[in-house]
């Protein structure tokens, strides 16, 4: 279709065409098309099928505020299509499609939609209880949107932005641009957020004059071009705004072009101020079949003339309720599309002008009429229109009704960020009555109309923001207080809401198929509230967010209501205010993780590396998953384990000791220099949160180290629980600045010697003792003789730039045994070996320190102490009816050990496994279990239950533990 | 066993290797990158000395013969030595440029030099850049440089330095978080500076715009 | 729900950089002669007021110090400091 090619407000470069695929043709249109006017302008008419009765569906909007025009594009099902930018050479295909777009399989379900009516999903093909699986699989074949298909790849460029300004204006129309002027004039930073690719709202499209006899869309212009010459206005265009916040923050994303670094970009304002200035859609008008492919909006036909070069129809009939119906009538007209009729449900109030212009033009004008019923299927064939109770009726032929009830301010943004709106019956609009702190409304959002007005108000707006941030404009204030107060008020509004019937086809929600009938049903159910109704009929819960129904429904419910006093109540708005791409939220995140010093060294040995928390490391070396080289090396020759992630801290200061004595259950007095001492945290409940050593360096000095886990919270720990004591001691983390590697076998000591010059025999370094080494090369490290895995070992904590050097140091110095790297799975069994818990795996948030068999570390008699968790330790000591910590043999070892998490059943669920493995000292797999302290004595018989095992139980047997080495010489030797 | 010769490695692995290196101390320290161009830049640090001050007198401590930024957030730059004060009882000292200082004496005083990595942001306008991996506001409320803010960039907790324009209205900052968040901390600025041409730098483009600061704020 | 914070070092900042610490109930009881109905109370009951309350926060992204501020419970809001909770 030939584009007018000469229109002022034209925003296309109708001399660049593109091209696109739509369901295996080719169509053509030009640079600035969405894909919805491309197709519209090829002469596309059904963009789809509606989601329960597969109608036949069109453009109806243009702002996405539908399902319509949700098509799958380059193979990204649930793109709106008026939203999407066309690109040359995409692929659009329409959704919910059984067979063609004009002749649907499915589309003889429209006739039996008497069949679903409210609430079907909930009440319908329940029962018999066989039938719903059955049939629930051929409703989702028959309903619904796009299909995402497994093989769809999609390279989009997504990031995100945290922008900080002062003042942040959502929208970009007069009132907006007013506001983000008059805050910039101020000396503020301010953004300015447009969903749509172009300054000016509603007047970016409207040639008529102002009253100053200047054209619309050149004053819209102007004010824009002063926008974007401030340098302290931030302007995102293609950005539409998904919440604001009662913190201040506006979240947004934005569309990327081709010059764009990206497609999709996430943007979270941080603003002390904000403007909302959304403006308004348009409400439907309610009338049987008003989803017709060829009934659109007001603004939608307008805007595909002026913005798009599209003549919509060769003729057309409007029903409309809004003056700018009226000039959207003699727009159409004036671009050579024949108008047979406007009917305004209106009976008085219209713009004299805009009646004198339709009169000039010979346009008919039928005051207080609206249309009754659409003709035609696929396509729009006549109207009828009416009067409000359809006493006199005329039906016109026509390609195209224009229909719209009237406007609908956004107020999703003020009710979101805390603040209130209320109904008002001269606009017939939810207004805002309450506004959060520091939020200003402003422009048609108030019921504004009038340019000059929407001017001062937006000016107004922004100059309150500007005082709510310490600026003083008083007299700027005064002055546009002056101009709003001189210009024309808040319109009266239509109330018109729907012609009389039993509304069968008449489509209050396009999205869900939500008829008026289905409301009317609703009701007679019971429902009152529009909340509840929209929940049982499911309007209002599509793609478009509540755009279509959002006004609508409350009207309706509140006419239907027996009260008539009562005031129609809006349903809430959430975020995401429009649909929204996961991808936009997700987008600019990046995988922080952190890594030892030996990362790379331990993947070039063939670690596998994990996520544990916040770091990667090394699950096994090699593809056997019990990891039993790495085991037996550690039992019989020598091992290497990475062990940086350990939290490691220095405590130091007059209080130091009164902090440890506060968080660590034992007595910390009487750690001696140089001892390792091992300890254990516990919360006020007494379970253990923590464990690991405490080492006294010097007189109020110390060196801690915490488990893996525990390490980013220790300090947040210690000075929570002392907040209120004053104490004069300091906590330094070290976690990052020592690696840490175990040497760990009975060979480790001859490792050890290779490396450093100082004596390491038993005698100078023996078992618990810590010592500072010097290694070969002068590498300072702190070496602990600990026996965590059972054997011989030294744990070396060394500067973690140094790190590395040292790791090559012992494989080099180990390499005349053999020695090799050993990861956490490794580790895990050799602990279990010993009986050694690792918090989270033996205990949950209920397991005590007694559970544990720890209750050893607890001190009762710390003199003056206040201990986190020992009151609760007192009162748990002897506490029957808890889960206990045994250690277990299988009665057929054949069998292998049972997995992790299995439960433990005697009778009923009585516990269960924590850890099990093969052990290969013991040549049998063992494991550690909690269970009831009935089931805890010794011989006891476990019976534990795993995933598949047909309800054979297996069983174990309660075993002594350690199970490896219980007097524990190997460690010391 | 032979001395082996110690090597120091930094946490930060830039995408390409320097074109021009040097030997000091146990550290090979990036001189230059290819590419460099004028900037933005993004330089390692991480193999200055840093020290941590936790007193409760931190008035009393003169390390180097400088006194301790007296607030929160005020940071002092002399000597090479960059000083910023984190909390009541808390400071931390970067080395950054010059001769290698002597290591302070005192209980109040650990080493931390490995303990976080260290990188300089150089860029006429960071802005674009940083707001791309955080909320922090470095413009409001306006302070005198050098500053700290302690907050999360890329979603790790980070001090992060503003040194304020240098010489020609280049402005550096300087980010600091844990080391093990080194080469992720690296990539995110990397890949948040890409589409304004933020290139991995060496000490000497580092080390010219701390000189020309430094001829800037003596004239 | 989304929350400002005013950090006495750092300044207002977004809640997400903070750690709720619980409402500010005092310094810990004595352990000598505690009844375990003392220790529940301290560790475990809360005033729970619909209204403002006094209590502990940390800025754990940031600064790392405890501080106490009052919060308007039903807004969300931080408010001035109250001596008299």
């Amino acid at each position: 279709m030939e584009r007018l090619k000469h229109l002022p407000t034209l925003r296309i470069a109708a001399r660049q065409p593109i091209t696109l695929r739509f369901n295996g043709r080719t169509l053509a249109g030009c640079a600035g098309d969405t894909v919805a006017t491309l197709l519209y302008g090829s002469g596309e008419r059904i963009f789809g099928r509606s989601l329960k009765y597969h109608r036949p569906r069109g453009l109806y909007s243009l702002d996405g505020e539908c399902s319509n025009a949700m098509m799958t594009i380059d193979g990204m099902p649930n793109l709106n299509a008026e939203l999407t930018p066309a690109r040359e050479g995409m692929r659009v295909e329409p959704q919910n499609v059984m067979g063609s777009l004009k002749w649907d399989l499915l589309g003889g379900l429209d006739h039996l939609a008497f069949a679903m009516p409210a609430g079907f999903f909930y009440k319908t093909l329940h029962k018999p209880s066989w039938l719903w699986p059955r049939a629930v699989k051929g409703i989702r074949r028959a309903a619904g949107l796009g299909v995402l298909h497994p093989e769809a790849r999609f390279d989009q460029r997504c990031d995100a932005i945290y922008p900080n300004v002062d003042v942040c204006v959502v929208g970009g129309g007069p009132a907006g641009l007013s506001a983000a002027l008059a805050a910039a004039e101020e000396g503020l930073r301010v953004a300015l957020l447009e969903a749509r690719p172009r300054l000016g709202g509603f007047c970016d499209y409207r040639v008529r004059a102002d009253a100053q006899g200047k054209p619309l869309h050149q004053w819209a212009a102007a004010l824009a071009d002063q926008v974007r010459a401030r340098d302290n206005i931030r302007v995102f265009t293609d950005a539409p705004v998904v919440g604001a916040y009662p913190d201040g923050r506006v979240a947004a994303f934005q569309r990327g072009g081709p010059e764009d670094a990206f497609d999709l970009r996430y943007i979270e304002i941080t603003a002390a101020g904000a403007v909302v200035a959304t403006g308004c859609i348009e409400r439907p008008l309610l009338f049987a079949h008003n989803d017709r492919p060829g009934v659109m909006q007001m603004g939608c036909a307008h805007r595909l003339l002026h913005t798009y070069g599209i003549r919509p129809a060769a003729d057309a009939v409007f029903s409309v309720a809004h003056d700018l119906g009226l000039e959207a009538a003699i727009d159409l007209h004036d671009q050579g599309v024949t108008v047979h009729c406007v009917a305004d449900a209106r009976t008085d109030g219209q713009d004299p002008l805009l009646i004198a212009a339709l009169e000039q033009r010979g346009i008919p004008l039928r005051r207080g009429w609206v249309a009754h019923t659409a003709h035609g299927r696929s396509r729009l064939r006549a109207v009828t229109l009416g009067t409000p109770a359809g006493t006199f009726r005329q039906r016109i032929a026509c390609e195209l009704l224009v229909a719209s009830a009237g406007l609908t301010p956004l107020t999703g943004l003020v009710t979101m960020a805390g603040g209130q709106v209320k109904y008002d019956p001269r606009t017939g609009f939810f207004l805002p009555v309450r506004l959060p702190p520091n939020m200003q409304a402003c422009g048609r959002l108030r019921g504004l109309h009038d340019p000059a007005a929407l001017a001062a108000d937006g000016t107004l707006a922004g100059l309150r923001a500007a005082e709510g941030l310490g600026c003083r404009p008083q007299r700027k204030i005064a002055a546009a207080e002056a101009a709003l107060a001189a210009a024309p008020g808040a319109p009266r509004g239509s109330k018109w809401l729907a012609a009389p019937g039993k509304g069968a086809k008449t489509f209050i929600c396009f999205d869900e198929d939500g008829t008026l009938k289905h409301l009317h049903q609703a009701m007679a159910q019971g429902f009152d509230v529009p909340e509840l109704i929209k929940r049982f009929t499911a309007i209002g819960t599509g793609p478009g967010q509540g755009g279509i129904p959002g006004h609508n429904l409350p009207l309706l419910v509140a006419a239907g209501q027996a009260s008539p006093a009562s005031d129609p109540m809006p349903t809430t708005v959430r975020p995401p205010l429009v649909a929204a791409p996961i991808a936009a939220y997700a987008g600019g995140r990046h995988d922080m993780a952190k890594r030892t010093p030996m990362h790379d060294a331990q993947v070039a040995a063939g670690g596998r590396m994990e996520r544990v928390g916040e770091w990667f490391r090394a699950r096994r070396f090699g593809t056997d998953p019990g990891a039993a080289a790495e085991i037996m090396a550690v039992r019989t020759n020598v091992g290497l384990l990475d062990a940086s992630t350990l939290g490691k801290f220095r405590v130091f200061g007059p209080d130091a000791l009164k902090a440890l004595q506060r968080v660590y259950v034992g007595d910390m007095a009487r750690t001696r220099p140089f001892r390792t001492t091992y300890a254990a945290m516990c919360n006020e409940d007494g379970c253990v949160i923590d464990d690991g050593v405490v080492i006294r360096t010097g007189d109020n000095d110390f060196y801690i180290t915490t488990s893996t886990g525990r390490a980013a919270q220790t300090v947040e720990w210690f000075r929570y629980h002392t907040r209120y004591d004053g104490w004069d001691y300091h906590i330094v983390n070290l976690t990052d600045a020592h690696g840490v590697i175990n040497i760990a076998g009975p060979n480790a000591r001859k490792v050890l010697e290779a490396m450093t010059a100082d004596d390491v025999a038993n005698t100078a370094f023996p078992f618990a003792a810590c010592r500072d080494l010097t290694l070969a090369g002068g590498i300072p490290a702190r070496a602990m003789r600990l026996g965590f895995v059972g054997e011989l070992s030294y744990e070396l904590h060394v500067p973690a730039s140094c790190m590395e050097t040292a790791w090559r140091m012992a494989e080099a110095a180990g390499a005349p045994f053999g020695i090799a790297p050993f990861g956490l799975e490794a580790q895990n069994t050799l602990r279990m070996e010993k009986g050694h818990v690792i918090l989270g795996s033996e205990s949950e948030q209920r397991t005590v320190l007694h559970d544990l068999g720890l209750g050893f570390l607890w001190c009762r008699t710390k003199p003056e102490a206040k201990t986190v968790g020992a009151l609760a330790l007192r009162d748990t000591a002897d506490q029957p009816g808890r889960l206990k910590l045994v250690g277990f043999k299988m009665e057929t070892p054949g069998d292998g050990p049972p997995r992790d998490g299995s439960p433990v059943v005697n009778g009923r669920i009585r516990g269960y496994v924590c850890t099990a493995r093969h052990s290969h000292a013991l040549g049998e797999p063992v494991g550690m279990a909690l269970v009831e302290e009935e089931l805890a004595r010794g011989g006891t018989r476990l019976g534990i239950y795993e995933d598949g095992c047909g309800g054979r139980l297996r069983y174990g047997t309660v075993a002594p533990m350690p199970f490896y080495d219980p007097e524990g010489t190997r460690m010391r030797i | 066993m032979e001395n082996r010769i110690m090597e120091r490695k930094s946490p930060v692995a830039m995408p390409t290797a320097p074109e021009q290196v040097t030997r000091r101390g146990d550290w090979t320290v990036a001189l230059r990158y290819g590419g460099e161009g004028a900037g933005p830049w993004l330089v390692d640090l991480s193999h200055g000395a840093k020290w941590d001050f936790q007193s409760a007198a931190l008035e009393t401590l003169t390390p180097w013969g400088m006194a301790i930024p007296e607030k929160p957030g005020q940071c002092r730059f002399a000597g090479g030595m960059l000083c910023s004060r984190l909390n009541r009882t808390q400071a931390i000292a970067w080395h950054i440029a010059g001769a290698p200082p002597p290591a302070p004496g005192g209980e109040a005083v650990t080493d931390v030099s490995d303990a976080t990595m260290l990188l300089a942001l150089v860029a006429v306008d960071p802005t674009g850049i940083l707001e791309k991996v955080t909320a922090l506001d470095f413009q409001r409320p306006q302070r005198p440089w050098p500053f700290v803010l302690q907050g999360p960039v890329a979603h790790v907790p980070c001090r992060v330095v503003h040194l304020g324009p240098g010489a020609d209205g280049t402005n550096a900052l300087l980010i600091n978080c844990a080391r093990g968040y080194a080469r992720d901390m690296a990539h995110a600025l990397l890949a948040a500076g890409d589409e304004f041409g933020l290139r991995p730098a060496g000490e000497q483009a580092w080390n010219g715009w701390v000189a020309a600061m430094e001829q800037s704020a003596a004239a | 729900m989304a929350l400002n914070l005013n950090c006495p070092i750092c300044g207002p900042r977004s809640g997400y950089e903070f750690r709720f610490g619980g409402e500010d109930k005092g310094p810990r009881p004595a352990e000598e002669g505690a009844t375990t109905a003392l220790w529940l109370a301290y560790a475990h009951l809360n005033r729970n007021v619909a209204g403002v309350q006094r209590e502990w926060w940390c800025h754990k992204d940031g600064c790392g110090t405890w501080f106490r501020v009052c919060r308007d419970t039903v807004t969300n809001c931080e408010v001035p400091t109250v001596d008299t909770l």
